[in-house]
């Protein structure tokens, strides 16, 4: 809004002036007596707004003859009290007003040049006034709060403030549930127990510590990995009491300070031996223990002893004890366990000097990748099947860290077709994670196998023999074509030349028509992820449209959406939802099959493919940790599990 | 077209037929004020609203957009004194009459220099904003909200955020009155944008980065399609900070600087009474007021205009300061009141938007979690108890 000042240059400094002039430099008293409603330039602007109101009401027409002398009677009392711009304003009003008075007199109209005059100077002193209220009124203002301060003689008491405290504290221990973290610490300089509770977001709650993440006790982003290695600083922060040592939460006012990397701590809680005395934790207690393989999953023993240590498992921690059976180093490990409403919680381990925090770092216990290429590498040496077993070396030097040179002899190995359907697609598959470009006589190979495999893919059982099944499939096989089978030969089709795609829409609708029409039970991945392609496929011919007709093609989009829709059925029993443990997951093989027919049926999507599956991570890191603890039995699971791993963004949780 | 004051060479058609129609609408305003200023107030009618309106579309079409508005203001005083109604204000009249006086005025005199209108945006404003890219994400936390029904037929809710460089910025969610109802606490139950997932009511609360963020001149957020918004870090009590007044005395320098001029002026501050007195409603002024005392024992009064929108705002004092405060809905008093300070005849008056909890509160209507906040006007304290 404008800034009445330019209009009328003076008027402020006018106004302040007139209100120095009035109090000089006030005091508190002083102050306090321009609040009174009786002061003179709250008067004076009262009686100004009286007269600028009636002619507001009244126009300027037909002026009532009162009105140019109330005008006059103000120029003096303006003068007096130093409000030089409203005594002129003032006397040019009464001025216009008496003109205007004098040309109209009653039943005439006064000319225009008049009662603009009148009116410009009305408008004039209108914002004047307007000036001169607001600074009056911010003096007044200062007045009534300078007399309430005196009536009021002193400060009020501060409202009451909750009880603060000042502490360093060393984390040793972290609790995450959903967005609540809670870490247990030591205070460095008292050396008594603490806790601090926090709540988190935008974190990932299967690796919290793996990036930063928001916290409402520091208001800050920042590194969990940070904290827990560093001392957190207090300064009279609000505080409570809490088993025995302070509780410090998120304030509204205060937040910690960090303070770098720590160094190890010399404060360990004794180990305990009796096993009764982890029923009814009260404080931190060290737990060494052994873990070995169990029926379903690790067990933990206490010391050397035969006694089952029961605490309470995170995914993650029971993804770090796969892991750490895959060390093989049998070295015990101390747990350092806090009491918690079941079994004890598992707040950090020790190993070797190092604090881990396993129950939340998926990142423990990693299998070094030299390792991970020599044993994988001995473990396909054994293996009876060539291709299979040079997969299986094409893995492990994948992720072995093997150099340029070893990877481009394995390049070469692959170079060439393979009978069978099975050997075609991993050498396919091996070709694409080495970067192999253009193969003609595998080619030409695949297409063959394709072919076959679409036209007896579409055949009851025992219409083919078992011998030309088996080379067909590269291993033994009898009755029907394995769905596993055609999944790859789908595979092979749909991400080689699209043209060829387009070439056997017939035999695809055949194939379609005589196995996936109607599907019943619970199919196998394979089996999905085939009807998945097949169905994208159908729907694309059967959206071209028809000009002739009418009707207009499909969208992409909607091409696509039976294909999508049917996969995502199937994929949503996998998943965890609210309420509901993920589903148990399928083989690597069938896995692999559902992310590929996932990642074909969204081209454009980021991320698509396995990522894009929202299985529950840490399952599957467990699974892919499972294969690997087993290398040695099944070298191609491990494989395919450490591949499926991979995909799904979780190396980093198993090799490093 | 030689009665124009400017150089026309090289000008486009169009801006040389904008600078016509502005020589024109300067006319006519001004012969419409001095018409006005003639008849008086007591000859107004029905007809002068309508003329209202017509000189309306004349300054719109002419871009004089700030007069335009304020004429706006002016046909709703007429309907109002056509009306006899209570909320009619003289001074207000007044005050606008003198504003579209002032305006017009001064944009003649730069146009009579050879301004062109873009170069007088600053005094004729614009019909909408225009919104210019940020320069990387926004980092914003909600330091308050208020619903509001328009004279002009809009319902919406405004929320306020700090930014951590201390610059404030607004969002606002405005829909018609006509098709979406008068309750401006609906909007908070839909999300702020089609393209967004989250509620205009999240939005509202604690801290949030926002991404492709458009921002106009008077840091007014776009909610757009591209935008998208992510947590951010809550910085608790020191959102406000930029804006706190310790004491009542210091939330009327924050006055004084904040509005030096016009009777309109008006400061954003936070303020934290050392105590609050009971509600009172005075129907003969339309108001509800509490009286606020500071450390020292100066008084501001907390005050709310008697609105049908601002009901649930005045529940909620009464609910806070009584006196309601012992009956069952009592909710705990807040430590501090963001709202928007202005001059009252006799003192400071603060209208609060939004109570501060330094411990959370729990709201009992709601699922979503304790906040510190509670928008008064848009979410109800009834109930409400301490996390």
């Amino acid at each position: 809004m404008p800034d009445p000042r330019p209009e009328l240059p003076d008027v402020p400094e006018v106004s302040a002036e007139a209100i120095r002039a009035a109090h000089g430099a006030p005091d508190a008293h002083d102050l306090a007596d321009l609040a009174e409603p009786g002061d003179a330039l709250g008067r004076f602007a009262d009686r100004l707004g009286e007269l600028l109101g009636q002619i507001a009401v009244m126009g300027l027409a037909h002026p009532d003859p009162d009105l140019a002398p109330a005008a006059v009677e103000l120029i003096e009392p303006a003068s007096a009290l130093g409000l030089g711009a409203a005594a002129e304003g003032l006397a040019e009003l009464a001025r216009a007003l008496g003109a205007i008075r004098a040309a109209a007199p009653p039943g005439r109209s006064a000319p225009a040049a008049l009662t603009r005059a009148a009116w410009d100077a009305t408008q004039r002193l209108v914002a004047w006034r307007r000036l001169f209220r607001r600074a009056l009124a911010l003096q007044r203002v200062e007045g009534l709060l300078a007399r309430d301060a005196l009536i009021a003689r002193g400060a009020r008491p501060p409202p009451p403030r909750p009880a603060t405290a000042s502490a360093r504290i060393r984390p040793v221990g972290l609790a995450l549930r959903d967005d609540r973290l809670t870490l247990l610490g030591i205070d460095v300089d008292r050396g008594g127990p603490a806790q601090i509770r926090d709540r988190l977001s935008d974190h990932d709650p299967d690796d919290p510590l793996g990036g930063a993440v928001i916290s409402r006790l520091f208001q800050a982003r920042i590194s969990l990995r940070a904290v827990l290695d560093g001392v957190i600083v207090f300064e009279d922060h609000p505080a409570r009491r809490a088993r025995g040592g302070p509780l410090f939460e998120p304030d509204f006012r205060a937040r910690p300070r960090l303070l770098g990397a720590a160094g190890p701590l010399s404060v360990m809680p004794d180990p305990v031996a009796d096993p009764a005395a982890l029923e009814r934790l009260r404080r931190p207690v060290r737990a060494d223990v052994r873990v070995e393989r169990g029926l379903d999953a690790p067990t933990l023993w206490l010391g050397d002893g035969e006694v089952e240590v029961e605490v309470e498992r995170t995914p993650i921690f029971e993804l770090n004890l796969i892991k750490r059976l895959i060390e093989a180093s049998g070295a015990p490990l101390a747990l350092i366990l806090g009491p918690a409403p079941g079994a004890p919680r598992v707040l950090s381990a020790l190993d070797a000097g190092r604090r881990l925090y396993v129950s939340h770092d998926p990142r423990v216990f990693t299998v070094p990748p030299a390792a991970l290429y020599h044993r994988l590498g001995a473990a396909a040496d054994r293996m009876g099947r060539p291709i299979a077993a040079r997969f299986v070396r094409t893995v492990a030097g994948l992720f072995g860290g093997a150099d340029d040179r070893a990877l481009g002899a394995l390049a070469e190995q692959w170079r060439g077709p393979a009978p069978g359907i099975g050997r075609l697609y991993r050498g396919v598959l091996a070709g694409r994670l080495l970067s192999i470009v253009g193969d003609p006589a595998r080619d030409a190979a695949v297409e063959a196998a394709v072919d076959d495999a679409l036209l007896v893919g579409a055949l009851p059982a025992g219409q083919v023999r078992p011998a030309a099944l088996t080379a067909l499939v590269g291993e033994p096989t009898a009755g029907r074509l394995p769905g596993r089978a055609v999944f790859r030969a789908l595979w092979l089709l749909f991400t080689g030349d699209p043209g060829g795609v387009r070439a056997r829409r017939g035999a695809l609708l055949t194939l379609f028509a005589a196995r996936y029409a109607e599907m019943s039970g619970a199919p196998e991945p394979h089996d999905v992820a085939a009807r998945a392609l097949l169905l994208a496929e159908l729907s694309r011919e059967a959206a071209e449209g028809d000009a002739d007709a009418g009707l207009e093609p499909l969208s992409p989009e909607e091409v696509l959406a039976p294909a999508r829709e049917y996969l995502e059925a199937h994929l949503a029993g996998l998943r965890p939802a609210p309420g509901r443990p993920a589903g148990p997951l399928p083989d690597f093989d069938g896995l692999w099959a559902l992310a590929e027919a996932h990642r074909l049926l969204h081209p454009d999507a980021e991320p698509r493919g396995l990522p894009a599956l929202g299985l529950h991570r840490p399952t599957l890191a467990a699974a892919a940790a499972g294969a690997l603890l087993d290398l040695d039995r099944r070298p191609l699971r491990a494989a395919d599990g450490l591949l499926c791993a991979a995909a799904a963004g979780l190396e980093g949780w198993l090799i490093g | 077209m030689s009665r124009l004051p400017h150089d026309l060479d090289g000008l486009p058609k169009r801006t040389v037929d904008a600078l016509g129609r502005m020589a024109d609408a300067f006319d006519a305003i001004d012969d419409w004020l001095h018409r006005m200023g003639l008849q008086g107030l007591q000859r107004t009618s029905r007809a002068s609203v309508d003329a209202l309106g017509a000189l309306a579309q004349t300054a719109h079409n002419a871009g004089l957009v700030s007069i335009e508005r304020e004429l706006n203001r002016l046909g709703t005083l007429v309907e109002r004194a056509l009306n006899r109604d209570p909320l009619f204000e003289m001074q207000a009249w007044q005050a606008t009459v003198n504003r579209i006086w002032l305006v017009n005025r001064r944009a003649r005199a730069r146009f009579e220099a050879g301004e062109l209108p873009d170069d007088m945006r600053d005094l004729i404003g614009v019909a909408r904003r225009s919104y210019a890219p940020a320069d990387g994400p926004l980092d914003l936390q909600a330091l308050g909200a208020d619903g509001w029904v328009s004279d002009t037929g809009f319902v919406g809710v405004t929320v306020h955020y700090m930014a951590a460089d201390g610059i404030r910025y607004e969002a606002v969610s405005a829909r018609p009155t006509m098709h979406f109802g008068a309750d401006p606490v609906r909007l908070l139950r839909w999300p702020a944008h089609d393209a967004l997932e989250q509620t205009l009511g999240e939005l509202s609360h604690g801290a949030w980065r926002f991404e492709g963020a458009r921002v106009s001149a008077d840091r007014r957020l776009s909610i757009h399609k591209a935008l998208t918004v992510h947590a951010a870090p809550y910085v608790g009590g020191r959102a406000y900070d930029g804006l706190r007044a310790a004491d009542w005395r210091a939330a009327l320098d924050r006055l004084r600087d904040a509005a030096p001029v016009g009777d309109r002026g008006a400061a954003w501050v936070y303020v934290e009474p050392a105590s609050v007195g009971p509600v009172e409603t005075d129907h003969t002024r339309g108001r509800a007021r509490a009286v606020a005392v500071d450390g020292v024992g100066a008084r501001l009064f907390v005050e709310v205009a008697l609105r049908r929108e601002s009901n649930l705002l005045i529940d909620n004092l009464e609910r806070m300061y009584g006196p309601h405060a012992g009956d069952t809905g009592a909710a705990p008093p807040c430590d501090g009141l963001f709202g928007r300070l202005d001059l009252a005849e006799d003192g400071l008056r603060l209208a609060p938007i939004t109570g501060v909890w330094a411990r959370p509160l729990k709201l009992a209507r709601r699922r979503r979690p304790a906040h510190h906040t509670v928008h008064l006007s848009l979410e109800s304290l009834e109930g409400a108890r301490r996390a």
